[in-house]
């Protein structure tokens, strides 16, 4: 990891108060095929995560043409916690409504500045 | 009850959506039908018009009056995954116009249950929703005020 990057979890695995189980929120009651276990085992929440990450990333990208790749994955990012009907297309409020503190999108840019 | 908005095909859907609107063989039909048709008929629309896929859009409603005028708006409760994150899922509130209605507020990331207060905000009911509240500690949850929020009745989940 990055020296010197800000990394901020404010949520943990165990965390109930988040819609799902593991880092990745994963919502066991409409993905039945995912177990605690495995929503828990972040390589396994990662694989699962990336298909519809890139799904989302690849319309959002058809949507909104004009997002730079840094907004295009700001996006991408927030619509994870949003749903793609959340993202407005407007650069400047990508991340409005996001919870839970209306940074959801540029957060995740911060942390995945610590990995790069 | 979560309701299932159209599995017709997309052509059908909207023949039948015209037909709806806009009457057949000059035959207004709109003011015939229930308020919970208008609203799913609103929601094809809506769901179309965002591109989204209305085959795997849901919703609860409830109805209200949320700006004390006699006349109830609708508060809807979308799920689905063009609608939802890990965040929750998009709450609209419709009001009537005319025959149909119209969209008046959208709250993203909402979690059920939905409640309208007593208390007012600029004239409207002030809704409340399950948000989640990173703020908080623990498993504390929060409710989020929300201008022109839902029904007394709790929307069905």
């Amino acid at each position: 990891m990055k020296q010197g990057c800000e990394l901020s979890v404010t949520w943990s695995a165990t965390n109930k108060d988040c819609s799902g189980d593991g880092i990745f929120q994963i919502d066991l009651a409409h993905n039945p095929s995912v177990s605690q276990s495995d929503a828990e085992n972040t390589l396994y929440a990662a694989a699962w995560a990336a298909d519809p990450l890139r799904e989302n990333m690849n319309k959002l990208g058809q949507m909104f043409p004009n997002f730079t790749p840094t907004q295009l994955f700001q996006a991408t990012a927030a619509s994870y916690n949003l749903g793609l009907g959340g993202i407005s297309g407007i650069p400047g409020t990508i991340d409005v409504g996001t919870r839970p503190t209306q940074n959801y999108g540029s957060n995740v840019l911060g942390i995945m500045k610590c990995f790069q | 009850m979560i309701h299932k908005i159209q599995t017709l095909p997309r052509a059908i859907q909207a023949i039948v959506f015209g037909a709806l609107v806009f009457g057949c063989c000059g035959i207004p039909i709109l003011g015939d039908t229930s308020p919970e048709d208008d609203v799913r008929r609103f929601l094809v629309g809506y769901a179309d018009s965002h591109q989204a896929d209305v085959a795997d859009t849901h919703y609860a409603v409830g109805f209200v009056d949320l700006n004390r005028d006699g006349i109830n708006e609708a508060v809807v409760y979308l799920t689905g995954r063009y609608w939802c994150g890990t965040g929750g899922c998009q709450t609209l509130v419709l009001a009537r116009s005319g025959r149909t209605f119209r969209l008046v507020g959208r709250i993203l990331a909402t979690r059920l249950p939905i409640r309208a207060l007593d208390r007012t905000t600029h004239g409207w009911r002030v809704l409340t929703a399950r948000v989640r509240g990173a703020e908080l500690t623990g498993s504390r949850r929060s409710f989020l005020s929300m201008v022109r929020d839902t029904p007394r009745p709790r929307l069905r989940g």
